[in-house]
């Protein structure tokens, strides 16, 4: 079950004790009493359970997203606001990347649009998807932090770029009601009740992602949906189907900005944590075989055809809804969609021009 | 430790040997003690705790010569014996038999899992203690994971226990099999032994088999005990190395069908091709990608133009199409 996240121990760095969102995270917090440290490399010193910490992003918050070599990008790029998350899904790449356990939150937000407004001026001509799902889920912390608003807010006003925040939670609270204008498109991972019980759980239900995805569409937001990672189990296709079955009757087609497929990856050295850490799951048990990019991933033939009936029941729905892979080969997205390369290769240009 | 003890003659049968309180040992060698006492008779006489009024031996060192004794048919031996309250086994007579032991020979790992294993319950030695004296003594470091990767072992099963001992099976290997029941533990051992599987092929197979076991929700023993499995393992007409290789294709088709379906399938075409054998097809790691690779090896301009010919000839029959198809 799904409750947001309590931290039971509050540290901040020197460099962060007087930015504004410091104090609101602190106001949330009253009952906690936070600790002042040097900088977030003396972190391992004062405890090993995740902590919530507040620190300045010194390197820069804007990140291309660092996209599988030897597989399609879509030149998505990447905002660095919080590392780490709670909600411990057992197939999370974090659990073998970051190399504290703790949730790490950004909060020199003056400095961030800063670097975009120069990022946009630079290059007017370009356009900017942004995310801020990639270290963290985008809103899992929003409670404490309130970033979605500043971001929403910020990006209202911008003409060549949108952000996305990606989420598994239902923490749409603190946005929902702020001015838009479209630049912000609120997105979902999705995934068939029994993988989210098992591999999801402490993540909020799909019927809880569903229901706030419908109120964020109601309120004039585009949506975005991500089946990543699909998993193949028995019976993967009655559930899977459902899944879309039930984003279609909740969510008008027109209000779904893209839907992303993606089949279960990841890095090698995961494998063993998967088995330790989440001895109830049983993804580690499918047929994964090493991929181009040394990730283990299903065989082709697998992933084929997950992808093809996915795009199948999403179009019985709707022949507009954009709908692609990630981290696939060319070759996968003819075989799919028929794509040829030309087509492929500009995938980036074609979720672009969803957003004009 | 001054140990005061009187030397008496006692009666083999009057010593417990069911009663493990003080000892270490595992699976002692016995053929080189046996002709030591025959040899020069018993220099060094055991040292037994006396438990009751009656005359009842606990040992406390020297359970192997006691064995040899015992081998060797003999009804009376020297004993140094020291008196003790049954109820209260002494660290101090654990410890004389630990010392002794290291001092004189190299403890094997299940002697070294007896050893913690007794310290904590038996003698209830705090694990700081035992981190920061016992481990490091037993050559095992200072590292508390020492601790996990030892305590258990000593509740496998002797065979199994054995097979560690006489480096049949690798410690890391036999921790995992803790995890299973002891029915599928037992399975997986019997098929490594009638195997002869080294090391790497038993982590390999154990792999895979429970891999098999959790996705198809049957046990570890099912899988092991399924008839086309065993039909290899009992094939009479195959060498033990044969067997090997069998019984992994059958796993990794198993575990993987949809790759050795295609590999096969990939090996058809190739056989279709008829392919010389200086004409090498090869597929991409697991035909994550659908480009082939043709190696031509050649000595001279000639063999090379030679075998140019053969290719087209070979990518007009229409066979290379099938490639197409191959892992789709
Ligand atoms: S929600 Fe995303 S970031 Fe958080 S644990 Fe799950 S996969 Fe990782």
């Amino acid at each position: 079950m799904y409750t947001p996240y309590v931290p039971r121990q509050i540290y901040v760095t020197a460099d962060a004790a007087n930015y504004p969102h410091t104090r609101a995270v602190l106001e949330r917090l009253p009952s906690l009493e936070p600790i002042t440290i040097p900088d977030i490399t003396s972190l391992s010193r004062y405890d090993s359970t995740q902590s919530f910490v507040l620190a300045r992003q010194k390197g820069g918050f804007f990140k291309p997203c660092p996209c599988t070599q030897k597989y399609v990008c879509c030149g998505y790029k990447i905002l660095n606001l919080v590392n780490n998350c709670e909600l411990n899904c057992s197939y999370c790449v974090l659990q073998g990347y970051l190399n504290n356990p703790h949730i790490i939150a950004y909060v020199n937000l003056e400095d961030l649009f800063d670097e975009l407004d120069t990022l946009f001026e630079t290059y007017p001509n370009r356009l900017f998807r942004i995310g801020t799902g990639e270290l963290a889920d985008s809103l899992s912390t929003d409670h404490l932090t309130g970033f979605s608003s500043a971001l929403v807010a910020y990006f209202a006003d911008k003409s060549n770029a949108i952000i996305e925040l990606k989420t598994k939670t239902s923490q749409i609270d603190n946005f929902i009601g702020i001015e838009h204008r479209g630049r912000t498109v609120v997105s979902w991972s999705m995934n068939t009740p029994r993988l989210i019980a098992s591999d999801e759980s402490m993540a909020t239900t799909l019927n809880e992602r569903l229901a706030a995805a419908k109120k964020c569409a109601d309120a004039g937001f585009r949506i975005g949906f991500h089946f990543d990672p699909m998993i193949h189990y028995d019976g993967w296709q009655d559930e899977y189907k459902s899944v879309v079955d039930r984003i279609f009757q909740t969510i008008p087609a027109e209000r779904i900005i893209w839907i992303s497929l993606g089949a279960l990856r990841y890095p090698p050295h995961l494998d063993a944590i998967i088995r330790e850490q989440h001895p109830q799951s049983k993804i580690v048990y499918g047929e994964l075989i090493t991929g181009l990019d040394g990730k283990m991933r299903y065989f082709k033939s697998v992933r084929a055809e997950m992808f093809r009936k996915m795009h199948a029941w999403i179009r019985e729905y709707s022949t507009n809804v954009f709908v692609y892979l990630c981290m696939e080969s060319a070759e996968m997205y003819q075989d799919v969609f028929g794509w040829d390369s030309r087509t492929t290769i500009s995938l980036s240009r074609r979720m672009n021009e969803l957003i004009l | 430790m001054m140990l005061k003890t009187n030397t008496v003659n006692i009666k083999l049968s009057e010593v417990d040997l069911s009663d493990r309180t003080y000892i270490l040992t595992f699976e002692p060698m016995m053929s080189q003690m046996v002709q030591s006492i025959r040899e020069i008779g018993l220099v060094n006489p055991p040292i037994l705790a006396q438990i009751s009024s009656e005359p009842r031996y606990r040992v406390i060192s020297g359970l192997k010569r006691i064995l040899g004794l015992i081998h060797l048919k003999k009804e009376m031996f020297p004993a140094r014996i020291v008196q003790e309250q049954p109820d209260k086994p002494s660290i101090e007579y654990f410890l004389i038999n630990f010392y002794e032991n290291l001092s004189t020979r190299a403890l094997n790992d299940v002697e070294k899992s007896i050893i913690l294993n007794k310290l904590i319950t038996k003698f209830n030695v705090d694990k700081e203690t035992i981190l920061q004296h016992y481990v490091p003594l037993l050559g095992l470091g200072k590292n508390p994971r020492v601790l996990d990767m030892y305590l258990p072992i000593v509740r496998l099963e002797d065979n199994i226990k054995i097979a560690i001992v006489e480096d049949i099976l690798s410690h890391e290997l036999a921790l995992h099999m803790i995890e299973l029941s002891g029915d599928d533990r037992q399975s997986l051992f019997h098929l490594f032994v009638t195997l002869k599987l080294g090391k790497n092929r038993q982590k390999e197979f154990m792999r895979l088999l429970t891999d098999i076991a959790k996705s198809t929700e049957r046990s570890l023993r099912d899988v092991v005990d399924q008839p086309a499995l065993m039909a290899v393992v009992n094939d009479e007409k195959i060498t033990s190395t044969q067997k090997v290789e069998r019984v992994r294709d059958l796993l990794r088709k198993m575990r993987y069908p949809r790759l050795a379906e295609a590999e096969l399938y990939f090996e058809e075409v190739k056989k279709e091709l008829k392919l010389p054998p200086r004409i090498v097809l090869k597929h991409s790691p697991f035909f994550e990608s659908d480009i082939y690779s043709l190696e031509l090896l050649f000595r001279d301009p000639h063999e090379f133009q030679k075998m140019v010919t053969k290719v087209n000839d070979i990518s007009r029959t229409g066979a290379m199409d099938k490639l197409k198809k191959v892992g789709k």
